[in-house]
């Protein structure tokens, strides 16, 4: 139930997120081009600390993912000529194995608010809430294929967080 | 090294403008701030060009391809390079109205990479010997990498893209970029970590995706030498007769 609970958590935020303005005008965005991103770590994850260096590790693992894939995902478009940074402020994190993920539910989640800055550091405004997962949730079947293929979460997490950022960034 | 026809090239072209999924973005093509070329500011030809007449196209018919469409991008994409570097122009008498042609695309294809070779000419309309400078050819090339393949039955597609600017006379090192090209996101994911060098660029899988890719930085690239050219012209040559 739980497992469904989040898919229905995360299409309900999509549909929010469909109806939300772009907070750039159009005319400003295009006029940009992406420098690079820098990310903050803003989860409040004390309690997650205590694995051996697991979760430590699979943090610094998506930060380096998530700034490499925006980057690239935004290097040549917009094609503006005014240069602007991303600030991406990660509030929600979260890792479920395998086992877990497709049996008993959840989800691999990044959640966080990504601010567009200019060169002089003024904010011309801020995508909220941009999201990307790995869904799983497909039973014991889902379970074991999941383990066989070992497929790359920390990737898939970072492109369906670009995926969305683009979609965001580029709606009228 | 196997040497193709124009016609393949453009047929790659054709085949990523004829896919729905994936129409051609002019930012594709655009010379951004990224590329740091001279700005026009004071320059001759500052605030005065502007895309009257293009045909990139020659033989796309052939290959069912959407001519105009292709000739718009590349039109849109000429004018907002031209917008980012000053040397956009409005209707104003003393504007100059360029003739593009897309002169020849030649493709060079190894196992290790298929090279794209781009020839693009930049002509004002008018007969005036003082726009003389704004006439010019610009030839460029880029280099698509053969992609890694990923284990596990999962398909290997394109990724990252670098691109070198020693030609157009801009320090490559401020340009060097990686891009992500319609690769599923397991698979870019996988190929995030292959290292460039400068004038090369890993290519999507598969020959026609290849042929594009190389075919639409080539392009980017020949735009951004018209640019760095307009930026020597002085203003002496534009100064009217």
């Amino acid at each position: 139930m739980y497992k469904f609970m989040i898919v229905a958590l995360c299409a309900a935020g999509m549909a929010a997120c469909a109806s939300t303005p772009n907070p750039i005008a159009a005319e400003t965005r295009s006029g940009t081009y992406v420098t690079g991103a820098d990310l903050v770590w803003s989860v409040d994850d004390a309690d997650e600390q205590d694995d051996n260096g697991n979760y430590a590790a699979g943090r610094d693992d998506l930060l380096a993912r998530l700034e490499a894939a925006v980057e690239t995902e935004f290097a040549h478009s917009p094609a503006g000529s005014q240069p602007v940074s991303f600030s991406i402020n990660i509030e929600r994190y979260n890792r479920v194995n395998a086992l877990t993920g497709n049996i008993i539910g959840g989800s691999n989640m990044v959640v966080a608010d990504v601010s567009v800055i200019d060169e002089d550091g003024n904010v011309l405004g801020v995508y909220e809430d941009v999201t990307g997962y790995h869904a799983s949730g497909a039973g014991i079947i889902g379970a074991i294929a999941q383990a066989a293929t070992q497929p790359d979460i920390v990737g898939i997490m970072s492109n369906s967080f670009v995926a969305d950022l683009r979609r965001r960034f580029d709606r009228d | 090294m196997k040497r193709l026809a124009l016609g393949l090239a453009l047929a790659g072209v054709a085949a990523c403008a004829a896919t729905p999924s994936a129409p051609l973005n002019p930012d594709s093509f655009t010379v951004s701030g990224r590329y740091a070329l001279p700005h026009a500011n004071s320059a001759p030809f500052a605030g005065r060009m502007r895309v009257s007449d293009i045909e990139l196209s020659h033989g796309l018919a052939a290959f069912d391809y959407e001519v105009i469409a292709f000739d718009q991008t590349i039109s849109t994409a000429i004018g907002k390079s031209l917008e980012n570097y000053g040397y956009a122009g409005s209707e104003a008498d003393e504007g100059v109205n360029l003739e593009v042609r897309l002169s020849e695309i030649e493709i060079h294809q190894s196992d290790e990479a298929i090279t794209a070779h781009v020839s693009l000419g930049f002509r004002p309309i008018e007969a005036d010997p003082a726009l003389q400078c704004a006439a010019h050819t610009s030839n460029a090339q880029f280099h698509a990498l053969t992609p890694v393949h990923s284990g596990g039955g999962q398909r290997a597609v394109g990724i990252i893209a670098g691109i070198g600017l020693a030609f157009v006379g801009v320090d490559a090192s401020i340009f060097m970029v990686d891009q992500f090209v319609n690769a599923s996101q397991n698979n870019a994911a996988i190929n995030a970590d292959l290292g460039l060098a400068r004038g090369e660029g890993v290519a999507p899988h598969g020959e026609q995706a290849a042929i594009r890719f190389a075919s639409t930085y080539a392009i980017q690239l020949a735009i951004a030498d018209y640019i760095a050219h307009l930026g020597t012209c002085t203003s002496r040559e534009a100064e009217p007769v």
